[in-house]
């Protein structure tokens, strides 16, 4: 059969999680935090919007986590939730503790799409973390008119308040809205879907970030209006489970989410998403 | 194949000179043996190891080994065993990682001291292994493990001479003679005397060759070899449209079979586990402890070979997507003949018929695929153009 | 009313979503049974149990539907926008209302006369159908969004 050429060296192992120290710890809900990193010596490439990352806890395990901020020299944010051991653990870092990444990968938003277009982007949920370093490329400027809409529970588990106001103040038209609210709310009450459904404006470009049903639905208020399913972008996830393409674990049809997504175009899975179980 | 790069040798010296060779060179053999009324594949020091005598029998959910008076060396057909179990094991340490000084150092395990040698491949075997480098090889980041095993991997071909009842291969790109993939390609010769062609299918076979005891191969034995393979192609009638699979199978999704096909499915994963291009797996890290039990001072991470029947293989936000056996074999099934190709730009079934061989419900991977696409696959039942 | 009242409502009407390609012998017949409605935030346009009188079209504003259970605060669980209307329960058997509406900021609506209306409807059969169909659309945009709020999907997302 002969020689495979190029045996992988010693030590560069892909599964290999390279060592990162927390600098800082933000609380954003009661079990929502933002951890940003360091690299001890070797940093990873940044990553790009939608992009995710591996994050490894000593003794504890991995998960897959979209970067929500890239910073200077290696430095980047990662914004978990805690529903299981190892995002527990993720959430319980303190700074100076050392965890583990390795990424990023994944597909990224297409930015350049949008330039000098009108840009809707729809956040449902802690979907708007893996949308925070494109909202901050677009709101940096690009689009012609940019249109935010944010959902979430209640009014306290809207993530990353203070880039919410940054962003209404750099032109962009953020909308929010909760499931449920006290009156004091001034937001609005309802689903992300209809705050997009009442925009009444054809977008030239969406991306879309939320639990399934909300991407789904709110997409299709997007296409109703005039967008093309060519051009409306979603994230979707299965069991990251080694981000490399080698467990087959991450399979949507014929896609592979860690290799192929998450970010994906809408048309491309729109039959996927209809079928259940799939 | 030139005379030059073809010998005859004889099927129980031959064979053992050809063990005892690749051993000395400093090749692992691995060939198939005979263990607990099964052929597995195992390591094996001497040609008198393998098979002799050896007939298989293969239905849906049914494989029986006899042995036979006629001293024929490869007159069977493969068992549960494939050749990933030596190139992606089922259980193996990928990483170790230590503590060390606020950070940690890792290291990989090395790869094995001593190339594989492969005795007995059968074209279906050869082209999962080509499938298995497609996947893990040639992946954005190729799989260090395999990489080190699959390095220098020398590759004794057979010709199948007695294809099973549950083999499709023609029907999906293959067929009993191997035509890529192999240094040595062996077909069993009976007319004119029991015997074995040895050919070469690459320089290191060729320079392999010299060292078998034989003679030259006339045209006479290659004349016999082509018969036995044309005998072999009438046992593989064509069953299914293989190359059209994936468009046949793409608006199938809802199709009621499914749930009929799930009313038998026990999902037990038997047809993953032998199935030889099945790559799927899990990783997960065990953790030692210091010795006052207080904290993790190194993690060893394995990993095992994984199933898509398994409940928590696919999973969203901690809970599974695919939660009833009908969309998990929908799954297993389009996967394998539908989505495959898309995913790695080669098939991913090499129709080997293990997967209803050993599946206990005698599910057939082939039949529920036509009634899927609605043509009939019994042998002698037509091609997919002649159907209406 | 005087006239310039009603050409002011009259005007209001067409430009209201709700009554988008209304036939406008329709609008003046709902003109004549509509005055301008205003409501300062916190305010309340209607209370769970009040009889139907009228329903509102908000003009600008917004109104909060609001559900309260004993011991527990209350809770928004619909915000209505300018475009939108609120209050259809009168159309079902003339049914009180079923929820608190609160003004969320100052607002300004257009209160229909709902006796005068369904009145009206009882001789025009193209009219009733008008008002039937829009809302039908109103009472399916609440209860999709109503569902989807009730499967709480952020309670268990990515």
């Amino acid at each position: 059969m002969g020689t495979i050429a190029d045996p992988v060296v010693a030590g560069s192992d892909p599964l290999t999680p390279v060592p990162h120290r927390v600098v800082a710890v933000d609380v954003e809900t009661s079990d929502v935090v933002t951890l940003t990193f360091d690299p001890l010596s070797e940093a990873l490439v940044p990553a790009r919007p939608g992009q995710f990352v591996m994050v490894w806890v000593f003794g504890v395990g991995e998960i897959p986590v979209s970067v929500s901020n890239v910073e200077d020299a290696g430095g980047f944010a990662l914004t978990v939730r805690a529903v299981g051991a190892v995002s527990n653990a993720v959430v319980s870092a303190r700074p100076g503790d050392t965890l583990g990444a390795r990424g990023p990968y994944g597909t990224a938003w297409p930015i350049a799409d949008a330039k000098d277009r009108d840009v809707l982007v729809v956040a449902g949920g802690l979907g708007l973390a893996p949308l925070r370093t494109a909202i901050d490329e677009l709101a940096d400027g690009g689009p012609r008119r940019l249109t935010l809409v944010v959902g979430a529970r209640e009014p306290d588990q809207v993530l990353f308040a203070a880039d919410l106001r940054r962003w209404r103040d750099l032109g962009v038209d953020v909308q929010i809205t909760v499931d449920a609210a006290s009156s004091r709310w001034d937001g609005a009450v309802g689903t992300a879907t209809d705050v997009v459904a009442r925009l009444g404006a054809a977008h030239d470009v969406a991306f879309v970030c939320g639990p399934e049903l909300m991407m789904t639905t709110a997409s299709r208020a997007a296409i109703a209006q005039g967008t093309d399913p060519a051009n409306v972008w979603v994230s979707l996830e299965r069991n990251m489970h080694c981000g490399i393409a080698h467990c087959g674990r991450c399979q949507l049809g014929a896609l592979l989410l860690c290799r192929d997504g998450a970010v994906v175009r809408w048309d491309r899975v729109v039959e996927l998403l209809r079928e259940r179980g799939r | 194949m030139s005379r030059d790069r073809s010998r005859i040798i004889d099927p129980q010296t031959g064979l053992d000179a050809l063990v005892r060779e690749l051993a000395a060179i400093g090749y692992r053999v691995v060939g198939p043996v005979v263990s607990e009324g099964a052929i597995v594949y195992d390591d094996v020091t001497s040609g008198s190891e393998l098979p002799t005598g050896c007939v298989t029998d293969q239905a849906p959910g049914r494989w029986r080994l006899r042995i036979d008076d006629e001293p024929t060396r490869f007159g069977w057909t493969p068992g549960a065993d494939s050749w990933k179990r030596f190139l992606t094991p089922a259980h193996q340490e990928v990483l170790r990682i230590r503590r060390h000084d606020g950070s940690w150092v890792s290291e990989t395990p090395p790869p094995p001291d001593r190339p594989l040698a492969l005795i007995g491949a059968r074209d279906c075997e050869l082209r999962a292994i080509a499938v298995l480098d497609r996947v893990l090889l040639d992946a954005d980041q190729p799989d260090a493990q395999y990489a080190g095993r699959r390095r220098e991997t020398f590759v004794v071909a057979t010709t199948c001479g007695v294809p099973s009842a549950t083999c499709w291969c023609t029907s999906i790109g293959g067929g009993p003679q191997p035509h890529h993939g192999f240094d040595l390609r062996l077909t069993e010769l009976h007319e004119g005397g029991h015997r074995l062609l040895v050919e070469s299918g690459s320089e290191a076979g060729t320079e392999f060759l010299g060292r078998l005891p034989g003679r030259l191969a006339t045209d006479v034995d290659h004349v016999t070899a082509d018969a036995v393979v044309e005998r072999a192609v009438e046992h593989l009638p064509l069953r299914l449209p293989g190359s059209d699979l994936p468009a046949l199978l793409a608006g199938s999704a809802s199709h009621p079979r499914w749930e009929q096909v799930a009313q038998r499915c026990l999902s037990c994963g038997n047809c993953t586990m032998v199935c030889p291009t099945c790559f799927c797996s899990t990783f997960d890290d065990a953790t030692v402890l210091t010795d006052d039990g207080t904290a993790p001072v190194e993690t060893v991470r394995r990993q095992h070979w994984a199933s898509c029947f398994e409940l928590d293989h696919s999973n969203l936000g901690g809970r599974p997507v695919r939660a009833t056996i009908a969309s998990r074999y929908r799954q297993w099934l389009t996967h394998k003949l539908e989505t495959w190709p898309a995913q790695f730009g080669v098939t991913g079934c090499v129709g080997c018929g293990r997967c209803t061989t050993w599946c206990p419900a005698a599910i057939d991977i082939v039949h529920e695929a036509a009634v899927l696409i609605g043509v009939d696959d019994r042998p002698g039942a037509g091609r997919r153009e002649e159907q209406p | 009313m005087n006239d310039t009242r009603i050409g002011d409502i009259r005007r209001a009407l067409g430009e209201h979503d709700f009554f988008a390609a209304m036939d406008p012998r329709h609008l003046d017949t709902l003109a004549e049974m509509s005055r301008w409605s205003d409501h300062a935030a916190s305010s309340w346009l209607a209370c769970a149990g009040d009889a139907p009188d009228s329903f509102h079209a908000i003009v600008s504003g917004r109104v909060g539907i609001e559900v309260t259970a004993t011991g527990r605060a209350p809770l928004v669980v619909a915000t209505v926008h300018a475009g939108d209307v609120v209050g259809w329960s009168w159309f079902i058997g003339r049914q009180p209302w079923q929820f608190d509406v609160v003004a969320l900021d100052d607002v300004r609506s257009i209160a229909i006369d709902v006796n005068a209306l369904l009145d009206a409807c009882d001789r025009s059969d193209d009219l009733r159908y008008e008002i039937t169909t829009r809302l039908l659309r109103v009472v399916a945009d609440r209860l999709r969004g109503a569902r989807l709020q009730l499967v709480d999907l952020y309670g268990h997302d990515r």
